[in-house]
């Protein structure tokens, strides 16, 4: 007898109740779960860190009560928000280039940072400035910018002298965000460019980045 | 025999390019393999012709290899399973069958007449969801027969990473550097039951119909003169593809 035969079925075959269709509602569905899923535990990972990271706190304001009582699912980190309808609504962001620099401190410490052995440092600063600059774009209220103000004020104070040559980067941001970076910065009126602002803050986001990823200090 | 379906509901995710690095792989270890394109684009039906028809600048194109066979699918579930028979009584080691994008009801005859599903996953957001679709498809195809009955494996390959995705992969703390974005798609893959290899980004994978099963095409390259690295370049592919091979062993022991 043939090993070649196909087994009796207890149930319809999945593939007839959606003949070829790719986007059927039941594999959405199914993979709405997975995404809810993976937000989960990215928030229960940012959860226990979040003295440390200040991304989970943009994250979380993805997901705030308005949102969802808009009707609105919560986003994963940087992505457009997507209402119910399955219609994206992009937010309108200002673009801004801006010099990414770093007080030179900052780079020494990155040979600490674990699997960075064999790179060079342009080549980390690189990946954590693309990195920090995706945590700034999701940035949508005040709230966000909280845990960087501190960190982005000590950046303004640094000398030119004691910072990495630098490196020109396109962040975008949105323009309440902006607003708030002026606010926290204690230039209301705006008087500074875009740039140094943003910059300031794009810092503070890579420091905080790479603090996060430096192995803690296990207490003696 | 072994007998392998290739399944991804999303189109250009990598399909026909796996069978056919697996084709190379087992005809470079001696293998008898036929493959059956299932897919309405019969690209992989067609690759004796893209082969044929490809104009070889300089290396001397070798014969097709008697050791492939390309057919299309039987119009009856009867005679696919009498072409498996046949197949297997005339000493064919292995079989791959190519299927189209989407879920349907005769992709699933394929997978539950195969040992193997194999599901080509490109590393990228666009993708991931996808592959975990087929994944759940399966899950929910498992659930369709009878207890008991015998099910195929079923196993996610990588295909077409980049080097950044490979670093991250295989290199201790290298996840560390990818952006967030593609830490979650790549761990999400990794999740699934998967071969333990990487297809690596290659031009050679998108020039699959024009050199042919990549064995042959590496020793033709390698003897023309200035056909070295394009040799290099193919022989590459081809260990990439036998580690590939080797992954479908361990999960069918021949």
């Amino acid at each position: 007898m043939s090993r070649f035969k196909l087994p009796p079925r207890v149930a319809p075959s999945p593939a007839a109740g959606e003949p070829g269709m790719q986007n059927a509602a039941a594999r959405l569905r199914s993979s709405r779960e997975a995404q809810d899923r993976l937000l989960a535990e990215q928030r229960a990972r940012d959860g226990e860190t979040t003295a440390a990271v200040d991304a989970s706190q943009v994250r979380t304001s993805s997901s705030a009560p308005e949102d969802t009582a808009a009707g609105r699912v919560p986003s994963l980190e940087g992505e457009a928000l997507v209402e119910r309808s399955g219609k994206s609504r992009k937010e309108k962001k200002d673009k801004i280039v801006v010099m990414f620099r770093l007080p030179k401190k900052q780079v020494a410490r990155l040979s600490s940072v674990p699997g960075v052995a064999g790179l060079s440092d342009a080549y980390v600063l690189k990946a954590f400035a693309k990195e920090g600059r995706a945590v700034l774009r999701a940035i949508t209220s005040a709230n966000d910018l909280a845990l960087l103000v501190t960190t982005a004020k000590s950046f303004r104070a640094t000398a030119v002298s004691e910072m990495t040559l630098g490196e020109a980067m396109t962040v975008y941001i949105q323009p309440v965000a902006l607003d708030a970076m002026y606010v926290a910065l204690e230039d209301p009126l705006m008087v500074l460019p875009k740039a140094t602002i943003v910059g300031a803050f794009l810092a503070a986001t890579v420091i905080r980045l790479i603090e996060a990823r430096l192995p803690k200090k296990v207490p003696s | 025999m072994q007998v392998i379906t290739i399944v991804q509901t999303k189109g250009g995710s990598g399909k026909t390019t796996t069978a056919m690095l697996i084709a190379s792989a087992a005809l470079h270890a001696g293998r008898r393999i036929t493959l059956i394109d299932g897919d309405v684009n019969a690209q992989l039906g067609r690759w004796r012709d893209s082969f044929d028809l490809a104009a070889w600048d300089g290396p001397k194109k070798p014969a097709w290899p008697e050791g492939l066979s390309i057919l299309v699918p039987p119009n009856s579930l009867q005679g696919l399973l009498a072409r498996l028979e046949a197949e297997e009584a005339a000493g064919t080691d292995l079989v791959v069958l190519d299927t189209r994008p989407g879920t349907h009801a005769d992709t699933e005859d394929f997978c539950l007449l195969s040992d193997l599903v194999l599901i080509p996953a490109r590393p990228v957001y666009a993708e991931w969801e996808m592959t975990h679709r087929a994944v759940l498809w399966m899950d929910d195809l498992k659930a369709s027969i009878a207890e008991g009955e015998r099910f195929p494996e079923v196993r996610v390959l990588v295909i077409d990473a980049g080097p950044k995705i490979i670093d991250a992969a295989t290199r201790e703390g290298g996840m560390s550097l990818l952006p967030k974005r593609d830490q979650d798609v790549l761990m999400e893959i990794l999740r699934l039951d998967h071969l333990d290899v990487i297809v690596p980004h290659s031009k050679i994978l998108e020039q699959l119909g024009f050199h042919g099963p990549l064995g042959p095409a590496a020793a033709e390259n390698a003897k023309a003169p200035g056909g070295r690295l394009m040799a290099e370049a193919i022989t590459r592919q081809l260990e990439v593809a036998e580690l590939v091979l080797a992954g479908i062993d361990e999960v069918l022991p021949r």
